[in-house]
């Protein structure tokens, strides 16, 4: 089925990184600003749909410990190395961990393409073992607390969508455990036999809705009330500034979430676009004005985003794992 | 009366009514933040923190800079006459409008005075906020995680120590008397803030 297809293929995505030890945790660990040989970098896929927590432990056991075995150390700090211990940095900036890969690399990156044109790939991030920045960052990251944050936003998502929680909650634990294993695994099967039965195929349903028709298997009240979206902007103020993506602060994003119907209000027909919840979202009431649209490209999966597509099928092809649509907005006009 | 469309979800202006109504009637211990560059409203309420066996009698509360004036601490610290608890630190509750679930969430950020940095432990936010044994097992038994969970404040953007809306609609519609913008925030106040030591006295 072509929806599958492109399903798929968005879960298949993924960000290729490439890894570098902070120079001070490396001092720190191995006396020595310069890491034995084969371990000076480490290179990894992540999918773009999941998280960096569930990247670590590879890390850890692929990497780290084995670089330590060989030099002869154990401890960091006096410590054991442990999960919550570790963070990303990008250009100076400590990466949320509970956002999406393919999320921070769209606000961090994305921006870049906008004016060079080249994407960096792979992504060259630092990896700290120490000071974790607290107040900056959600402490202590382990794959159980991304689990519990992530299970926040099924439920959110559920709720945004049908009124209520009752669609997560009632699935059987086992259920819930397989949405989660196969988020962590990055199985496609074991996530989607969950995610279909907690989430609608919107475009599909609101198309049989417009031509009167039922479709198969569900009723008409499946349609869901509103999409989870969020849209993650840089403030303007960083924009006039005129400065190099590489100065990004991902703590200067305005992140904006609001939910918003699959249908332009006062009508059962005309499908609401990205610029019209856009609108929504940031309150331009006036219908003319839609300057933004020539000055910024909307980014999801890493796609730029016509502004006139519908949300309802963007729902249905490029979700994230977690139900919403994270839309990044970056201003091309130089 | 002033009127609620779909009690007990409320839209962002009824919310902004609310804490209107909310601000008049409990003016002088409470501050509202407005941050005008995200066109967000959001409220920060300030209370002292004290440990039941708080022995070291010469600790001060740090001011924090944007409490204008200093004599709500004071009062709120004064809560229970005759208290001869010392306070170890200070709570930050900041009450915000979540689009999703409709209705206000409760944030919160723990200062000790010894310590420079907040408290994001939710173990010992736990401890700290939350008096009663019962009252903590039933939180910690909330699924996937417990009741208290951390999130990035929405507008703030940095971690914060929260209370998980989706039981709040529920509460709400038990209550007992009518509600409107004008007692909607103490109905709401008074069933989140108490799980986490918020109790307001007039």
């Amino acid at each position: 089925m072509a929806q599958r297809a492109a399903v798929n293929k968005v879960w298949n995505g993924m960000i290729p990184i490439e890894l570098q030890l902070a120079p001070p945790d490396a001092i720190e660990l191995l006396a020595s600003a310069v890491l034995p040989d084969p371990f000076q970098t480490f290179f990894l896929l992540v999918p773009r749909i999941s998280y960096l927590p569930f990247a670590v432990n590879r890390i850890k056991e692929q990497w780290l410990d084995p670089m330590l075995e060989l030099s002869g150390v154990r401890t960091v700090d006096g410590k054991v190395l442990k999960e919550s211990d570790i963070w990303f940095e990008y250009n100076g900036q400590p990466l949320k961990w509970h956002y999406p890969a393919g999320l921070l690399y769209d606000m961090l990156v994305g921006n870049g393409v906008a004016r060079n044109g080249e994407p960096e790939l792979p992504w060259s991030l630092t990896l700290h073992v120490r000071k974790f920045p607290v107040g900056k960052l959600i402490p202590a990251p382990s794959t159980q607390l991304m689990r519990d944050m992530f299970m926040a936003m099924i439920k959110e998502a559920d709720f945004i969508r049908f009124g209520s929680t009752k669609r997560v909650m009632d699935l059987a634990k086992s259920d819930q455990m397989q949405l989660l294993d196969g988020l962590e695994a990055h199985s496609f099967e074991k996530y989607f036999a969950i995610h279909s039965i907690i989430a609608p195929i919107h475009y599909e349903a609101i198309l049989a809705q417009q031509q009167q028709q039922t479709p198969p298997g569900k009723s008409r009240s499946q349609l869901p009330k509103a999409i989870p979206l969020r849209f993650y902007m840089l403030s303007s103020a960083q924009e006039d500034g005129g400065k190099e993506a590489a100065k990004l602060d991902i703590s200067q994003f305005h992140v904006s979430q609001l939910p918003v119907p699959l249908v332009k209000e006062g009508s059962n027909e005309q499908l609401l676009t990205v610029t019209d919840a856009f609108k929504l979202c940031y309150e331009i009431t006036d219908p003319s004005s839609n300057a933004f649209v020539s000055k910024c490209a909307c980014l999801c999966q890493g796609i730029s985003v016509p502004w006139d597509t519908p949300i309802a099928w963007l729902a249905d092809n490029l979700f994230y794992a977690d139900c919403f649509l994270h839309l990044v907005v970056i201003h091309t006009a130089m | 009366m002033d009127e609620l469309g779909e009690f007990p979800f409320l839209t962002r202006t009824e919310f902004l009514r609310s804490i209107d109504h909310f601000e008049e009637q409990f003016g002088s211990i409470i501050e509202i933040r407005r941050d005008t560059c995200k066109q967000q409203q959001f409220l920060r309420i300030y209370k002292s923190l004290f440990l039941p066996d708080e022995s070291d009698g010469d600790e001060e509360i740090d001011e924090i800079d944007e409490v204008e004036d200093p004599d709500p601490i004071e009062a709120l610290a004064a809560d229970v006459p005759g208290d001869t608890r010392t306070a170890c630190g200070q709570v930050e509750y900041h009450v915000v409008y979540s689009a999703s679930w409709r209705v206000p969430v409760l944030y919160m950020r723990v200062l000790l005075s010894d310590q420079s940095q907040v408290v994001l432990d939710i173990e010992q936010v736990t401890k700290l906020l939350v008096a009663d044994q019962q009252m903590r097992g039933a939180i910690e038994a909330v699924e996937f995680g417990g009741a208290l969970g951390i999130q990035d404040h929405p507008v703030l953007n940095e971690p914060f120590v929260y209370l998980h809306p989706c039981h709040t609609a529920t509460l709400l519609r038990a209550v007992g008397v009518p509600i409107d913008a004008s007692n909607y925030m103490s109905a709401w106040l008074s069933l989140t803030g108490s799980a986490v030591g918020l109790t307001l006295k007039l």
